[in-house]
């Protein structure tokens, strides 16, 4: 049994990171717009086949594909705010939830058209594919994987409490009617939030192309966990969101073990009902729905 | 927004035959012509669009006229499904069988609906959401409760049952999910539910009370979705998971009525016999495609008509009243 500890607590951890990165682009744009964006399993599966389209084409690392996924998915994002999303910036809420589960469909089925339904794996592609002993042997990538994603939720923490196109994210989040009372436009901090966060879904993707294999179905489990990750951790806290991250992954990496494997994800799912349910305002957090 | 005053889909006693007859047909339409074996793809066809304008027409009662919008019916689906399944295992008779599953969707309605029914609009959603998922997980994993695991159940013989029967139970489920539609829409627990739906708070205030209306609504929804699934297993003698509790069907009950027209009562009619052509026309030689397709025809009826192809419909009568 203490052979065991070790490996489980590692591999929670290493998950955590990953799942805190995963949650944090669907995280800003709940925060500023009040939008669960079911398409963010979309955009983790478009990211997934982009660092697919790279390695095959370009040859380029998927560790570094998450670099160039930056860019050109916050325009991707920014693009569909602006031409279809913001269309309904002023309907019922459950109006743009079913919005964005259509774009979920659509992009879905784009992805069946252009890459068929086959399962995908290049975890063996990268440069880091290979075991590395730290007392216990873990993969290489697992690790890269779950630096780069802490690298890139302390940027965004860094984003958001430093430069002031953060600043505004956060005012808008805050208070909408306040923060366009001080000069910031809400329709253009939304359309920047949901191409910060798409970038930041398709980074998720490209890293989790280092854990997972996936086809475009991939990334409809993380949807419900990456909302249980916002309501754990609650609103307007990356910390609060990193360590519920970090919970969920110690839990699924210890249930794994100790339950049957099948079941690791209905478990979260039945906490997240649970949790929604019992305390909306989340564990950390002061915000309620 | 959601279902405002419209000439077609207010669900009048003329709706409700019009939608009575056209299961009618469709019921004797593939026995009259099934033997020309030129119109032998009418019998598939037939029995999906029956399937269909069932499963549309029960969600439209608690997510169009009640607004709560459910994720996750594929779980009730699921119920009806393997309640058939694993006692018809045990020899119980098919006939038996279909009370029963009602019976079971209405239980599992009422225990996540408690909870759940709390939270409103996107919240209760994607509860829904988590809801069907897990229960899809569970049939998955637990062999001890939902037989056959991730491979599902195959039946050879259902005590009590001949597949030839299948079709008619099939319009007749159809029959009694389009007659509690309408004995919904026009009564007095139809206008609380709809009253709940525009305002949640303004019909509190007024003396409805909310949480056992939504619930009898998400419980009914349920039964007769469980009935579906009960047809539907006993015409293919087989189930399996990913299928039947699977996020494919949670999603087309919702695109179906919203295609249609959301919280009418023609709208699921409409929207599951079309999605159906579609589906059979196009899935044999484009296989994505028609998902997509109706994935963009959803977005555009959103951002331009919230009302479905009834509200598409209406307004162009409209435009020709008004020219003429």
């Amino acid at each position: 049994m203490e052979s065991v500890l070790p490996f489980l607590l590692v591999n929670g951890v290493l998950l955590g990171a990953f799942y805190a990165l995963m949650a944090s682009g669907m995280n800003i744009i709940y925060g500023v717009m009040r939008i669960i964006n079911l398409a963010h399993a979309g955009f983790i599966m478009l990211g997934a086949y982009f660092s697919l389209v790279l390695v095959n084409f370009f040859k380029i690392d998927p560790v570094y594909s998450t670099v160039l996924a930056l860019p050109f998915f916050f325009l991707v994002g920014y693009a569909i705010y602006r031409h279809i999303v913001n269309r309904l910036a002023r309907a019922p809420p459950i109006m743009s939830l079913l919005l964005l589960f259509s774009l979920w469909l659509v992009l879905r089925n784009l992805a069946y058209m252009l890459f068929t339904g086959d399962t995908q794996s290049i975890t063996s592609a990268s440069a880091f594919a290979r075991t590395v002993d730290v007392g216990i042997p873990i993969p290489l990538t697992r690790i890269v994987g779950a630096v780069m994603a802490v690298g890139g939720v302390g940027l965004l923490y860094l984003f958001l409490s430093r430069t002031k196109l953060g600043k505004a994210m956060r005012a808008t989040a805050q208070d909408r009617e306040v923060s366009s009372l001080l000069g910031i436009n809400p329709s253009v901090i939304a359309a920047m939030t949901f191409g910060l966060g798409t970038a930041l879904a398709a980074a998720a993707g490209c890293i989790s192309t280092l854990l997972y294999a996936f086809d475009p179905a991939f990334g409809g489990n993380l949807l419900i966990k990456a909302f249980l990750i916002i309501v754990l951790g609650g609103l307007e806290s990356i910390m609060g969101m990193a360590m519920a991250g970090l919970m969920v992954g110690l839990l699924e990496s210890f249930a794994g073990f100790y339950l049957r494997f099948g079941l690791v994800d209905a478990m979260s799912f039945v906490l997240f009902i649970i949790i929604l349910v019992v305390r909306p305002s989340g564990l950390f957090g002061k915000v309620r729905f | 927004m959601i279902g405002s005053a419209a000439s077609l889909g207010l669900g009048d006693r003329r709706e409700l035959f019009g939608a009575l007859a056209f299961v009618g047909i469709l019921f004797i339409a593939p026995a009259v012509l099934g033997g020309n074996p030129r119109f032998q793809y009418l019998f598939p066809i037939a029995f999906w669009v029956l399937l269909y304008i069932s499963l549309a027409t029960s969600w439209n009662i608690v997510g169009g006229y009640g607004g709560q919008f459910s994720f996750g019916h594929s779980a009730f689906y699921g119920v009806g499904a393997y309640t058939i399944a694993i006692l018809a295992l045990g020899g119980m008779n098919a006939l038996t069988l279909l009370p029963m599953a009602a019976v079971f969707a209405t239980l599992l309605a009422l225990a996540v609906g408690i909870p759940s029914l709390k939270l409103r609009g996107p919240y209760f959603a994607i509860t829904t959401l988590g809801i069907g998922e897990t229960m899809r997980i569970l049939a998955n994993n637990l062999e001890e409760v939902f037989v056959g695991g991730s491979s599902g159940i195959a039946l050879s013989t259902i005590a009590g049952w001949v597949p030839a029967y299948s079709h008619a139970l099939t319009a007749g489920v159809a029959a009694i999910c389009l007659i509690a539609s309408y004995l919904v829409r026009v009564s007095k627990f139809g206008l609380r539910l709809m009253a709940i739906r525009e305002d949640e708070d303004a019909a509190d205030s007024l003396g409805v009370n909310v949480m056992a209306n939504k619930l009898a609504a998400f419980a009914i929804s349920a039964a007769l979705v469980s009935l579906a699934g009960a047809a539907e297993t006993l015409r293919t003698s087989y189930t399996f998971p990913d299928y039947a509790f699977g996020l494919q069907l949670s999603v087309l009950m919702v695109l179906m009525t919203l295609i249609g027209g959301l919280g009418t009562y023609l709208g699921p009619v409409i929207g599951a016999t079309i999605f159906t052509l579609f589906d059979q026309f196009f899935l044999v030689s484009f296989p994505y495609l028609h998902l997509l397709l109706y994935g963009s025809l959803l977005i555009v009826i959103l951002i331009f008509e919230p009302n479905g192809l009834l509200g598409i419909w209406n307004r162009l009568g409209a435009t020709s009243k008004a020219a003429g």
